[in-house]
């Protein structure tokens, strides 16, 4: 049985189609909002084990969490509107314009 | 494809398990969770059973939206005859187990007795039955960290301790660590089928049936639950040590530091932690900083109030945070509910100072408040039944008839769990009338009973119009608007007779899983209940029918504890309420005295909270034709021949002696 459907690197930073994702481990209470909302958007299913964002209990301190964004991320910047814990933070690039 | 998963029947005796479906027309009775639990306690449990036989079943009932992205839903019950009153079910928390619904499970029943310890490891629809030796004399921390050692610290673990495989009555359930399935002793209940713990962890993920519905309804609720912006933060600052601050309070030790609103702050470093799809955050991980007492204890609690403050730092008079944490973690680890812990522990500290006991029935032990080295030696004692724990072990009744009548004002306890008289105001009429106040009265499990939102009523100083209340709540709570009026007008009228639609609404939302926090219910009109219900099972029922579905439940319940022995005697607060004045206290303002409450206005407000029920109002028994409007006709037959049975003098009023 897979622990988790995306296991490999991690980081708490992802910056793709001009938005950029950044994910606060310090104000993440581990609600799972944020999972449940990527698993449906992804693969429309309630299942935080596919959600391409990782929440991990903080082995260096109880009641802490570690959370990351999988190698899928997309930055679509969904989860971010379920994270009200401001754990999750969605910024939108200045794309420079032709003129 | 709906959000219908499966039973788990697990015969421990036998060492089969078997599943079957949770069918459209359960869930449109029974709705889920706590409801379809009914049922199966029903069906499960017969009248008379010993609580800790085999013959007692141990059902795992996760609300039926949990693990779903709806707001706040996350809470799971267990049920079972409690051992601690001889009646019913267990306790509800939130943020552990949801992976049991992840896991294709909705619901689970344990019956039958493993010849040695076992623990239940639940993965993708299937329950194993496993070799639990190895953790059989572990605390629940233990427990859980020797679990996910094993399995990964992905699994949800609920677990007892040694309260728990020694049958201490009061020995509650820990989940995950930090929550507790605490009071009516179902710890006991799993210690007695030797069952250590059950794991669950499931990858294949929630149906629904109109998702994209589902998750936009579930943003916008939220929305509008996280907008009481002052309710969110005094929450996530401090949990329920905040939100009771100002609840008057009996004066035991005014001088505490625990009323010292810095003291937190100064003396702990905390963080909220939210239980799975829970915007509120309300529960704390705390860490005593350095240079104080116990220094660097980690403890991760729900409710820092009745884990901590309310049980040891009120009930026993604690006199530092310090030591009321390390009570809360110490009872934690041996899984024994804190606030009835506390409530023995109380009773023998007043008996002991008043003369009703003598030093060798007391082990010798130096009795006095405000010693936390004499809480955390008794709560051992209680845990391994050693001297006289092992007479607290029983509860408050055994301790009452083993003393007589000498013992009997010093009784706390409702439907015959201890709570220590000190512990906080709430349940005490003496403060007023509220629904509150008169739920934990006449639910059927007693003190920490939660189907008692929205709050009506109170003190005399607070007053703020309950029929105004019942308007305005009416659509929230389903309570048809021409029915309103004829709720009556006082606080002695209004608060039994809206007790019917607050049982049927809180059951509702109990069986969805919701949390009963007001900051939850108070954005949750049952209108939008239902509109979640929908989505997630596209059975398309409406508020009228959930409403029905939730009283339905409530009376299948109170036929269930009838023929289990619960009457009209087990409905009525401690004695001492009636008896004695109180002297209340509330930081920075003078004590108060309250006077006793008139048992003649009681008497009237039970006969109320009967009618409103259809209820007989001489028994407190449902009648026929409500069983059969209801569509509890199937139960209708072995109801009265049960109740034909009996004799009134079968059992003894909760306020004598048993």
């Amino acid at each position: 049985m897979p622990i988790k459907a995306h296991d490999g690197p991690k980081a708490s930073e992802v910056t793709m189609g001009g938005k950029h994702m950044l994910a606060i481990s310090d104000n993440c209470t581990g609600c799972q909002l944020c999972q449940i909302a990527c698993s449906w958007v992804k693969f429309q299913e309630f299942n935080p084990v596919m959600a391409f964002i990782d929440i991990q209990p903080d082995d260096a301190q109880e009641g802490r969490w570690d959370a990351r964004f999988t190698g899928d991320c997309d930055a679509c910047g969904y989860c971010s509107f379920f994270c009200h814990y401001d754990a999750i933070h969605l910024t939108r690039l200045k794309v420079p314009t032709r003129r | 494809m709906n959000g219908l998963q499966d039973i788990a029947i697990v015969d421990l005796s036998a060492g089969s398990v078997t599943y079957e479906p949770v069918t459209p027309r359960l869930a449109r009775e029974y709705i889920g969770g706590q409801g379809i639990g009914a049922y199966l306690l029903y069906r499960f449990v017969k009248p008379g059973v010993d609580a800790l036989s085999p013959a007692n079943a141990l059902i795992l009932a996760p609300g039926s939206l949990t693990g779903t992205s709806i707001p706040s839903a996350s809470r799971s019950t267990f049920m079972g005859k409690s051992p601690t009153d001889g009646c019913y079910l267990g306790m509800s928390n939130g943020g552990s187990m949801i992976q049991l619904r992840q896991a294709g499970i909705d619901l689970l029943v344990v019956l039958g007795r493993a010849e040695r310890p076992v623990y239940l490891e639940v993965t993708d629809g299937e329950v194993r039955i496993k070799d639990g030796r190895h953790l059989w004399g572990l605390d629940t921390f233990e427990t859980a960290e020797a679990l996910w050692s094993d399995l990964g610290s992905h699994f949800d673990v609920a677990a007892i301790g040694p309260a728990g495989e020694n049958l201490v009555r009061c020995a509650c359930i820990i989940g995950n660590r930090h929550v507790a399935w605490g009071r009516t002793g179902m710890g006991a209940v799993m210690g007695s089928k030797h069952l250590k713990a059950i794991a669950a962890y499931g990858t294949a993920g929630i149906p629904a049936a109109q998702p994209v519905k589902l998750l936009g309804l579930s943003r916008r609720t939220t929305r509008s639950l996280v907008g009481d912006t002052k309710s969110i933060e005094t929450w996530r600052e401090g949990g329920t040590w905040k939100i009771y601050w100002d609840f008057p309070k009996p004066a035991l030790n005014p001088d505490s530091d625990l009323w010292v609103q810095e003291t937190m702050d100064r003396k702990i470093e905390h963080h909220p932690v939210a239980c799975p799809g829970c915007p509120v955050g309300c529960k704390h991980a705390l860490r005593i900083r350095p240079g104080y007492k116990y220094e660097g204890l980690e403890l991760t609690i729900g409710c820092t109030f009745s884990t901590m403050n309310g049980p040891f730092g009120l009930g026993l008079g604690l006199q530092n945070i310090e030591d009321t944490m390390k009570c809360g973690e110490w009872v934690q680890r041996l899984g024994m509910d804190s606030e009835v812990t506390a409530g023995v522990i109380s009773m023998l500290i007043e008996m002991g100072l008043n003369g009703v006991i003598d030093e060798q029935q007391a082990d010798h032990l130096d009795l006095r408040w405000g010693d936390h080295e004499l809480a955390l030696r008794l709560m051992e004692k209680i845990a391994h039944r050693e001297g006289v724990g092992d007479w607290l072990a029983e509860g408050v009744a055994p301790m009452v008839s083993s003393l007589g009548e000498a013992a009997e004002p010093y009784r706390v306890s409702f439907k015959g769990m201890g709570r220590a008289l000190n512990a906080h105001a709430g349940g005490d009429m003496r403060l007023g009338v509220s629904t509150p106040l008169f739920a934990w009265s006449v639910n059927y499990r007693g003190h920490g009973d939660r189907h008692r939102y929205p709050s009506m009523g109170g003190r005399p100083d607070q007053k703020k119009g309950n029929v105004e209340t019942v308007l305005e709540k009416a659509p929230h709570l389903g309570i048809p608007l021409e029915e309103v009026s004829l709720l009556g007008e006082a606080d002695e009228e209004i608060v039994p007779a809206a007790m019917r639609y607050i049982q049927a609404y809180n059951t509702v939302a109990y069986a969805l899983g919701f949390c009963d926090r007001a900051v939850v219910l108070n954005a949750l009109p049952i209108d939008r209940m239902t509109e979640f219900y929908n989505e997630s099972t596209g059975l398309g029922v409406t508020s009228e029918q959930l409403i029905e579905a939730g009283r339905r439940v409530w009376n299948l319940e109170k036929v269930w504890v009838t023929m289990q022995g619960q009457t009209k005697a087990d409905d009525y607060p401690p004695s001492r309420f009636f008896d004695e004045t109180v002297e209340f206290m509330r930081p920075g303002r003078s004590p108060v005295e309250y006077p006793s409450f008139p048992r003649e206005t009681y008497e009237r407000m039970l006969a109320r909270y009967y009618r409103s029920h259809g209820w007989d109002p001489d028994t407190g028994r449902p009648t026929t034709e409500l069983l059969n409007q209801l569509g509890l006709g199937w139960v209708v037959e072995d109801y009265l021949s049960y109740v034909d049975g009996i004799a009134e003098t079968d059992r003894q009023p909760e306020l004598a002696c048993p």
